[in-house]
């Protein structure tokens, strides 16, 4: 009834093909844009701030850019972690030795640095394929863990391999208080999830979608493998890399190479799964899944008044956890996005299904 | 690091009894001292972390039970699990920074780096019990870093005087085996410079 597209006419080819051709959904993101820009930092609190809204929003940016790589261009990585702690050790590079470095710069030139690596290892991509990439990626995973380990000069020579991240300025402002911190990562979110739409609607995007859909057919309509993968790596490896200096410098403050072990690669990776691989708004649910659900478990008892050991509780927290993952992977194997899209269809119809 | 769990967590119980000796003024007002504490049960650590959760908070339990607390001030704990996470430890921290406590224990060396940066803005005591920032010892380097028990610095330094009582270390080698993480590679440096001053060959070994 209320979400129903009949009689928005579209008579040009530019209406038809704008960023949310239906008008309900547009109304709906700017709707969300401004609750999270103008009502949040007046709601929130700072345990939200610090604890929620900073780790989902920056792990939302990666996963997104994960998804351009798994979702949209079909090329598993394992090497997400990799190529975060790549612009988080480059951002701290930068920051300490080239001071007086603008903080955004800082940001954008780590996320190329992290492009740069991204694309060497994502040359063997055009050789090997499918499970054995994702081998290969692993392999850029521990080297890049061993390498911020290991070579002293990547960490300015911290003795314990520790390093911190100096204050966040820009332009006079010091970003300190949560709310701060929240709207920067906000603003770099909005401004990279757009790009990533647009993208992925262009000729770039479609090239990785035939890619991923079948690349001898994608070859044979004249799409050119090279070009199509290694810029899929370039993209997600910026993204991802951009994520990495935020996660380091915004959230962590001071990190250790084990911050980017890993772990952190397949959580990024189930985030894009669960979310919904080729889907942005994926990469929003899937993250949020991924990084609310687990503290929500924790502090559920507290909340309910249970007393329970804390031990039990984690043990809880785990299974729990992981017995969502399998149900949501069985009710919709296409993630949380397609349960959206589907919720959308069948709110066309209502409240008359027929 | 298993073998002195007994000695660690009784230091860690000595060290919570003199923190709050000294900031009792700040805390008199309250009915109650809270305490955060941040184990971790569960994960590739538990074997250590859970013995040592289970004395840290069996001694507050036996303050409050046998002397009524702290100059008849109780103590309220509340748990949080790390799991030796450093990014679950930050978030621990930030839930029960709101219960105003004076002092935190994170029993992991990767989130003391983190919170480092967050005590003084929050103005929380750092205590750190045979772990944490070495450079902390220096009080003047993190004003809100407590550094008790030693550092990994002092740790290596007496290992060497202990072994150099049993026998010249001249031309000998030390091999330093360490755990890699910060927890490990604390030490590193300092017997680097032992090595300088003994005059012997060290190497490291991950």
């Amino acid at each position: 009834m209320i979400y129903r597209e009949t009689g928005q006419y579209k008579t040009t080819y530019e209406a038809d093909q704008q960023l949310f051709p239906i008008l309900q959904d547009k109304v709906f993101i700017l709707l969300v844009l401004a609750f999270a820009f103008g009502a949040v930092p007046f709601l929130a609190s700072e345990y939200l701030f610090r604890a929620i809204l900073v780790p989902f929003l920056i792990l939302a940016l990666a996963a997104i850019g994960l998804n351009i790589l798994v979702g949209f261009c079909g090329q598993v990585s394992l090497g997400t972690g990799g190529f975060m702690a790549v612009g988080a050790y480059a951002a701290y590079n930068l920051a300490v030795r080239v001071p007086d470095l603008n903080l955004i710069v800082i940001f954008l030139l780590a996320g190329l640095v992290s492009m740069v690596v991204g694309v060497l290892f994502g040359l063997p991509s055009l050789r090997i394929k499918g499970f054995y990439l994702a081998v290969a990626t692993l392999a850029a995973q521990f080297f890049l863990d061993w390498a911020f380990a290991r070579i002293s000069w990547f960490t300015n020579d911290s003795p314990s391999g520790s390093v911190t991240a100096p204050p966040l300025k820009m332009f006079e402002w010091t970003i300190n208080s949560p709310v701060e911190k929240y709207l920067f990562v906000l603003a770099f979110v909005c401004v990279f999830a757009l790009i990533a739409r647009n993208l992925t609607r262009g000729a770039i995007g479609r090239s990785w979608m035939a890619m991923r859909d079948m690349d001898v057919a994608a070859e044979v309509i004249g799409i050119r493998p090279l070009y199509a993968k290694v810029t899929a790596f370039a993209v997600s490896s910026f993204f991802v890399g951009v994520a990495g200096a935020l996660w380091a410098f915004v959230y962590l403050g001071a990190w250790e190479p084990l911050a980017f072990d890993v772990n952190r690669s397949f959580q990024l990776l189930f985030m894009v799964i669960i979310g919904g691989l080729g889907s942005i708004l994926g990469s929003f649910l899937g993250a949020a899944f991924i990084v609310i659900l687990p503290l929500m478990l924790n502090q559920m008892p507290g909340w309910l008044g249970i007393d329970m050991s804390t031990a039990l509780i984690s043990h809880m927290e785990i299974m729990i956890f992981g017995a969502l993952i399998v149900f949501f992977l069985i009710a919709e194997p296409h993630g949380l996005a397609r349960l959206w899209a589907v919720g959308k269809e069948k709110l066309r119809l209502w409240p008359f299904p027929h | 690091m298993k073998a002195n769990i007994k000695l660690k967590a009784a230091a860690a119980a000595l060290a919570v009894a003199g923190a709050l000796g000294g900031v009792q003024d700040a805390a008199a007002q309250a009915n109650e001292i809270f305490i955060p504490v941040l184990v971790y049960r569960t994960g590739a650590y538990a074997p250590n972390g859970v013995p040592w959760a289970n004395g840290f908070v069996d001694y507050l339990k036996l303050v409050n039970e046998r002397d009524g607390g702290v100059n008849g001030i109780k103590l309220a704990i509340e748990e949080c699990e790390t799991g030796y996470a450093t990014d679950r430890g930050v978030e621990c921290y930030e839930r029960l920074k709101s219960k105003k406590p004076v002092a935190v224990n994170p029993l992991s060396t990767g989130i003391t780096f983190a919170l480092t940066e967050k005590v003084p803005i929050d103005k929380i005591a750092l205590f750190t019990t045979g772990y944490g920032r070495s450079e902390s010892a220096d009080g003047s380097v993190f004003a809100w870093n407590f550094p008790l028990l030693g550092t990994y610095w002092s740790a290596a330094d007496m290992l060497v005087q202990h072994v150099a009582k049993k026998g010249s270390l001249k031309g000998k080698k030390i091999a330093l085996v360490y755990h890699d993480s910060p927890y490990g590679k604390g030490p590193s440096r300092s017997s680097r410079s032992t090595r300088r001053s003994t005059a012997s060959t060290s190497s490291s070994c991950p």
